[in-house]
C-alpha cells in the first residue's frame, strides 16, 4: 500500500481527482457486509431463485413449450435482460442482486441452448454447439457491461466452456493446444487492462481454463493428453512476459537470483504434465501483480494436481516420483539461493547500521 | 463531491479502479500495481512458495517412490522407513524447539506417521482389529505430544481422531447392536463437539492463547451444528422414512438457541452468529419443503401441483432468507454499537 499523496506525487495525478475518483467508487460498492454474510444471502438467492426457476420451467411446460426452442429462447432473452437491468440499479441489495445474476445464468443458458437445439434441428448436430456458443459470447460481452463480477465470471465460464466443447467435438486432437492459446489474452486483459471496464473476471476465466484438462482428466473424455509443442511454447513465453515485468521492478542486486529463479520455474513448469504447469503460471502471476487470492487458487490448484498425478496413467508411478524428485530439488536449490541472499543482505545492512 | 483521506492506503483494488476511470493508462497501470504491491510480503511468500513447493514435490516423489515399491520390499524395510521417519520429526521437532513453526509442523508430521505405522502393522501381522481400535490406538498414542504442544493444529488433528475412533465404534457396535440409531450417533459426536468447544471457550478465558485463533471457534461451531442439523433435517423432512430421531431434533433446536445466546450477549462474535442463523435458516426451508409436500405435494407429472408447490416455496425462500438477511444486519448494528 502507498499512501495517496506520495501516490499521486509519484504517478504526477492530481490528487483531488484521485480522491473524488475513489470516494465515488468506494460509495458504489457501500455495502461493508463480510464475505461469509454476503455468501449466505447468496446461498439463500440462489435457492430462491432455483425454486423461481422450477416455476416457470413447469409454467412453460403447461404452456406446451417443453423443448429447447427458438421461443424458449427468446425468453431466456428476456429474463437475462431484465436481470441485467436490476444488477444495473445501484439500489440494489445482495439478496435481489444473487438473485438477477441465478436468473441471467438461466436465462443465457436457456437461451444459448435453445438457439443450440433450433440448428440442430434445422441445419444437424455439428452445427448445434458452435451455434449456441456464437450466441453466448455477446451474452458474455452484455454481463461486462452491467459490472456485476460475478455474473461476468458465470457468464465467460459458460461461454468459454462451449467453445471449449465445440472445439472438442471437432479436433479432439488439438485442444490442449488451443486451450492453451487463450492464456496470453487473460494475461494482455490482466496487466493492461481496457479502461471503463473491469475485465478481470474474464481474465481469470481465460487464465484457469487450461486448469480444465487437469480437472476433466478425472472423467473418462480423453482429455488428460500432454501439452503439445504450442502448448508448451506458449506457457514458456507467458512465462519470459512475467519475468520481465518482475525484472523492471526489481532492485539490480537481486536480479540475478530472479533470473534464476524464474528459469527454473519455467523449465519445471515446461516438464510438468497439465495442471501443474498452469498453476506455476498463475503463480508466477500473483507474485508479479500482487493478489493474494489468485496465489492462494493456484496454491490449491498445485495440491490437487500433485494428488491427481498420483491417479495419472500416461507413465508410471516410478518415472512420476523421479520427475517430482527432480523439480522438488530444482526448487529447494532456488529456495536456498534465495535464502542466502538474504541472509548476506541481512547481514550488509547490520554491519552498515 | 466527497474525497477520501490523503493518507488513505492505494492498493491494487484502488489503482484498477483509477484505470477503470482513465486515470492511469494501460503501462502506468502496470507500474502503479507494483509499486503499491506489499515488496516485503511478497518477497516472503516467494521464499516460502519455493519452500513450500520444492519440499512438497520432493516429499511427494518420495512418496510415490516407496507407493511403486512397496509390495517389493521386505516387511523389516517397511517399519525400518516409518520408524526412521517417526523417529528424525520426533527429535527434529523437540531439537527446533516446539514452539517454533518448523517444530510444530514436525510434531504434527510425527503425530500422522504414528498413524501411518499403526496401520503397517495391521497390513503386515494381519492383526484383525477393527478400524475404530487403530484411531483409539492412534490418538491415545499422541496424546502427551498434544498436552504438551501448545499448538492448535495438533490439537484439531487429536479431536479429529478420537471423533472418528468413538464414530467408528458407535457404528460397529451400538448402531447395529440396535442400541443407537444412524441419527443419534451423529448428535452423540455433535455433543462431544459441543464439549471440545465448551473446553476451548474456557481455556481461552483462562489464557490459553495458543488456543485462542478465531478459525478454532468457527470449526468447532460449523462441525457440531453440521452433525446436529442433518438427523433433524432429515426427522422434519422425512425424506428417507428413517426411524424417530426426536431427539437429535431437540438437541438441534437446544444447540441453536444455547449458542445464539451464548455469541449474542455472552461472548459476543457475529461470524459464529452468522453460522447459527445460516443453519437455523436452512432448518427454516427444510420445514417449509415438508409442509408444502404434506398440504399440496411435489409431483413432476402434474404441473398444476408443481406450480403452485414452487410457488409457494419461493415465498417460503424468501422470507426464511429475507428474515435471516434482517437479523444480521440488526446483530451487526448491535454488537458494533456495543464494541463502540
Amino acid at each position: 500500500m502507498m499512501a495517496l499523496s506520495q501516490f499521486c506525487q509519484r504517478f504526477g495525478l492530481d490528487e483531488q481527482m484521485v480522491s473524488q475518483t475513489l470516494a465515488a467508487q468506494a460509495k458504489e460498492h457501500d455495502d461493508d457486509s463480510p464475505w461469509y454474510m454476503q455468501a449466505l444471502l447468496g446461498i439463500g438467492a440462489w435457492v430462491t431463485a432455483i425454486a423461481a426457476l422450477v416455476f416457470v420451467g413447469f409454467l412453460l411446460a403447461m404452456a406446451g413449450m417443453e423443448e429447447p426452442s427458438i421461443a424458449v429462447s427468446l425468453l431466456g432473452l428476456v429474463l437475462f435482460g431484465f436481470s441485467l437491468s436490476l444488477l444495473r440499479k445501484p439500489s440494489t441489495g445482495p439478496f435481489v442482486g444473487h438473485m438477477a445474476i441465478a436468473f441471467a445464468v438461466a436465462g443465457a443458458a436457456l437461451t444459448a441452448f435453445g438457439f443450440g437445439a433450433e440448428a440442430d434441428d434445422s441445419i444437424g448436430s455439428d452445427a448445434a454447439i458452435w451455434v449456441a456458443t456464437l450466441v453466448s459470447f455477446p451474452l458474455a460481452a452484455a454481463a461486462i457491461w452491467c459490472r456485476s463480477l460475478l455474473l461476468q465470471f458465470l457468464i465467460s465460464s459458460m461461454a468459454l466452456g462451449l467453445l471449449v466443447a465445440a472445439i472438442y467435438s471437432d479436433a479432439e486432437g488439438l485442444v490442449t493446444d488451443l486451450v492453451a492459446l487463450v492464456t496470453p489474452i487473460g494475461l494482455w486483459l490482466r496487466l493492461r487492462p481496457p479502461p471503463k471496464f473491469d475485465f478481470r473476471p474474464t481474465a481469470y476465466v481465460l487464465l484457469l481454463l487450461p486448469l480444465g484438462p487437469m480437472i476433466f482428466g478425472t472423467i473418462d473424455m480423453g482429455w488428460g493428453q500432454p501439452y503439445g509443442l504450442v502448448a508448451r511454447t506458449v506457457c514458456l513465453a507467458s512465462f519470459a512476459a512475467l519475468t520481465w515485468i518482475a525484472w523492471r521492478n526489481t532492485a539490480a542486486a537481486s536480479r540475478t537470483i530472479l533470473l534464476v529463479v524464474t528459469i527454473t520455474a519455467a523449465l519445471v513448469s515446461f516438464f510438468l504434465p497439465p495442471g501443474g504447469s498452469a498453476a506455476m503460471l498463475l503463480m508466477m502471476l500473483a507474485y508479479v501483480i500482487g493478489v493474494r487470492s489468485l496465489a492462494a487458487i493456484a496454491t490449491c490448484a498445485m495440491i490437487y494436481f500433485i494428488f491427481l498425478f498420483y491417479y495419472d496413467l500416461q507413465s508410471d508411478l516410478l518415472t512420476k516420483s523421479i520427475m517430482l524428485m527432480a523439480v522438488g530439488a530444482a526448487l529447494l536449490i532456488c529456495y536456498g539461493l534465495l535464502a542466502m541472499r538474504s541472509a548476506s543482505t541481512g547481514t550488509a545492512e547490520a554491519r552498515s547500521a | 463531491m466527497s474525497t477520501i483521506d490523503s493518507e488513505i492506503g492505494i492498493g491494487p483494488g484502488e489503482v484498477h479502479a483509477l484505470r477503470r476511470a482513465e486515470l492511469l493508462t494501460a503501462e502506468t497501470y502496470l507500474r502503479a500495481v507494483q509499486a503499491v504491491r506489499d515488496e516485503t510480503y511478497w518477497a516472503l511468500w516467494a521464499k516460502r512458495a519455493l519452500l513450500a513447493l520444492g519440499l512438497g514435490q520432493f516429499l511427494a516423489g518420495i512418496f510415490f517412490f516407496f507407493a511403486y515399491n512397496w509390495n517389493d520390499l521386505p516387511d523389516l524395510a517397511k517399519f525400518a522407513v516409518i520408524e526412521i521417519a517417526l523417529a528424525l520429526s520426533a527429535l527434529g521437532a523437540f531439537a527446533v524447539g516446539i514452539d517454533r513453526l518448523l517444530g510444530k509442523s514436525l510434531l504434527v508430521a510425527a503425530s500422522a506417521l504414528v498413524g501411518v505405522l499403526l496401520g503397517v502393522i495391521g497390513q503386515i501381522y494381519q492383526t484383525g482389529a477393527d478400524v475404530y481400535e487403530l484411531f483409539l490406538a492412534w490418538s491415545v498414542l499422541i496424546l502427551p505430544w498434544t498436552l504438551i504442544s501448545r499448538n492448535a493444529a495438533q490439537w484439531l488433528l487429536w479431536l479429529v481422531l478420537s471423533e472418528l475412533a468413538l464414530s467408528l465404534f458407535a457404528e460397529q457396535v451400538l448402531v447395529t447392536l440396535g442400541h443407537m440409531t444412524d441419527g443419534q450417533l451423529m448428535t452423540l459426536i455433535g455433543v462431544t463437539l459441543a464439549a471440545a468447544l465448551a473446553a476451548r471457550e474456557l481455556a481461552v478465558a483462562r489464557s490459553l492463547h495458543f488456543l485462542s485463533a478465531h478459525w478454532t471457534r468457527l470449526v468447532l461451531v460449523i462441525a457440531m451444528l453440521s452433525l446436529m442439523f442433518l438427523p433433524a433435517a432429515e426427522h422434519v423432512g422425512d425424506f428417507y422414512g428413517y426411524e424417530d430421531e426426536s431427539l437429535s431434533l431437540a438437541f438441534f433446536l437446544l444447540s441453536i438457541g444455547i449458542l445464539g445466546v451464548i455469541y449474542w450477549r455472552v461472548l459476543p462474535d457475529f461470524a459464529s452468529l452468522v453460522m447459527v442463523i445460516a443453519f437455523a435458516d436452512a432448518f427454516f426451508i427444510i420445514t417449509g419443503i415438508r409442509i408444502i409436500d404434506e398440504t399440496i405435494g411435489f409431483s413432476f407429472t402434474d404441473d398444476g401441483q408443481m406450480l403452485a408447490a414452487s410457488g409457494f416455496m419461493i415465498l417460503w425462500a424468501v422470507a426464511g432468507t429475507g428474515g435471516a438477511a434482517m437479523l444480521m444486519r440488526r446483530l451487526r448494528r448491535e454488537l458494533k454499537a456495543r464494541e463502540a
